[in-house]
């Protein structure tokens, strides 16, 4: 009799990792809700201070109630803005940033 | 209890949440290759612009009222789509989708209906920005008439919730027969020959009457009304019977070669959809139209094949080439074209043929793999010779047009929408 193999025949030493694998990390595993979760652009440099470039890629998460000092998405005059929110700057908030990736 | 959930005009919807300039303006959607209306927003309904309108013949009128054009852009519904369905599945105990825009949700216990239908709505709103409609009912025909009265009439709220019999007898009463779900005019022409002329007197019917006369269609149909669950939720989609596949060509064209390719083509995004359900196919036909907004001389004519059942890309293809030399004619210049794949059944399920001279397995092992290189490195990377510039080469002339489709805002890095960053001292 014979049985099936799982996976290639090594015909050296067996790995020592056996058993031990997982997957690789996946980035989109540190979004929580994927479903409200949306991708944006950044435009211009007025907020180096705040670690955000001109080009670097924004996380947005619409189910996050906006709360004073998060950057958040607005939308203002017909364009998305990102900002600090204060209370007091009439502004529809679509979101609030919950990360930021910027590619060096 | 069930309740259906749609989005107000969806595709009007989606374009404007990627777009807060077009907050005042409206909108509308075109359907493949540019050809007509089928979604305005609210402003573009009040404008008076009809479902369906050809696209060339109000474009005029669309510029003069400063009307948003967008081409469809599938990609972007589809992802808003799933966003959506993803909002609502946890709150119900089953949920079916029911077309891209709308889902039946059902629960087996009471709820306070009208808050859950509001907190439904207030969220879907908040995580997608997609407007919502809800309706409520105790089966799927009374909710899809609640969802009907959530969103037209005086003081429509977005939810609407018909629990008892009063509620249901009065919403009745303000529609017609045509406004039920699942009854066409057809259908509503053997119901008046019984002498039924509204939904009222539908549900006080005989059900017994109503099935000699029209079937067990019918019969559901008066206990739906009644409020007696009938329809169960479909939360898997049945196999389909046809596959097909055609589409309007960016300009009209007669040259053989062009029309194969694009036939072709056809046939491969087909045999795609077929392989994904794990079905084979024994019959095939094809057909092809002139230009029937243009003034030549029209011509349309299909011609179909039976042959032994298949799910292989390249058999496919030369039956659907050998079909199109049937019936194409070098004098006519083709806007349309398209395949439909028949007498489908599942692949394990297939008879076994007595002289079987192909080797199966093989193709099938093929096939599967040219699906997976394609699902990964994107549809047309491997494809066969006769649909060669499929999605490489724009320029063809049968490729389809959409000149004004908007960004893939969700599911591509580089079409991503934009943020100005401002800082707030300023």
């Amino acid at each position: 009799m014979f049985q099936w193999v799982k996976g290639d025949i090594n015909a050296g030493f067996p790995s020592a990792a056996e058993g031990y694998e997982d997957q690789p990390l996946d980035l989109y595993e540190l979004i929580p809700n994927p479903a409200a979760t949306f991708f944006f652009r950044v435009k211009g440099d007025d907020l180096r201070h705040e670690h955000l470039r001109d080009g670097s890629y924004l996380i947005v998460d619409r189910s996050i109630p906006p709360q004073r000092g998060r950057l958040v998405l607005v939308e203002e005059d017909g364009q998305f803005v990102v900002r600090r929110f204060q209370a007091g700057i009439p502004a529809v908030v679509c979101g609030v940033v919950t990360a930021a990736i910027h590619r060096f | 209890m069930f309740a259906l959930v749609d989005a107000n005009s969806f595709y009007a919807s989606c374009e404007r949440v990627f777009r807060p300039d077009l907050a005042d303006r409206p909108i509308v959607v075109l359907s493949n290759n540019d050809g007509c209306v089928i979604a305005r927003s609210k402003l573009a309904k009040e404008l008076g612009i009809e479902m369906g309108a050809p696209y060339f013949k109000i474009r005029e009128e669309l510029e003069r009222n400063h009307v948003a054009v967008f081409s469809s852009n599938y990609t972007l519904y589809d992802d808003m789509s799933r966003r959506m369905q993803s909002v609502l599945r946890p709150y119900c105990d089953d949920l079916e989708v029911y077309s891209i825009d709308e889902s039946f949700l059902f629960w087996s216990m009471d709820l306070p209906w009208q808050a859950l239908g509001e907190e439904l709505r207030e969220k879907v709103k908040r995580w997608t920005g997609l407007p919502v409609g809800v309706g409520f009912g105790p089966s799927k025909t009374i909710a899809k008439l609640a969802n009907h009265y959530a969103k037209r009439g005086k003081g429509a709220t977005g939810v609407h919730v018909l629990a008892d019999a009063a509620a249901i007898t009065s919403a009745l009463q303000g529609v017609e027969l045509m406004n039920i779900w699942g009854i066409s005019s057809g259908f509503t022409k053997r119901l008046l020959k019984m002498g039924i002329k509204t939904p009222l007197e539908l549900r006080e019917a005989n059900p017994f009457i109503v099935r000699r006369e029209l079937g067990v269609v019918g019969q559901r149909l008066v206990f739906e009304l009644r409020g007696e669950a009938c329809i169960p939720l479909e939360t898997e989609r049945p196999d389909k019977q046809n596959i097909c596949c055609s589409r309007s060509f960016g300009q009209v064209t007669n040259d053989l070669d062009l029309l194969r390719e694009a036939v072709c083509t056809f046939v491969s995004q087909a045999a795609v959809k077929l392989r994904r359900q794990d079905l084979i196919s024994e019959r095939l036909a094809i057909f092809v139209q002139t230009d029937r907004h243009a003034n030549v001389q029209q011509y349309g004519a299909s011609w179909e094949k039976r042959f032994p059942p298949t799910n292989d890309t390249r058999e496919l293809a030369g039956h659907a080439a050998e079909c199109l030399l049937r019936i194409h004619r070098p004098e006519h210049r083709f806007k349309k074209a398209g395949v439909l794949l028949m007498d489908l059944c599942k692949r394990e399920k297939a008879q076994p043929r007595l002289f079987e001279d192909r080797d199966l397995e093989a193709a099938n092992r093929l096939m599967t793999l040219m699906d997976e290189i394609n699902q990964v490195h994107g549809r047309g990377t491997l494809r066969i010779a006769s649909a060669s510039s499929m999605a490489l080469n724009a320029g063809r002339t049968w490729h389809l047009r959409s000149d004004h489709r908007s960004p893939r805002y969700t599911t591509r890095w580089d079409e991503l929408p934009v943020a100005i960053a401002k800082c707030v001292l300023d």
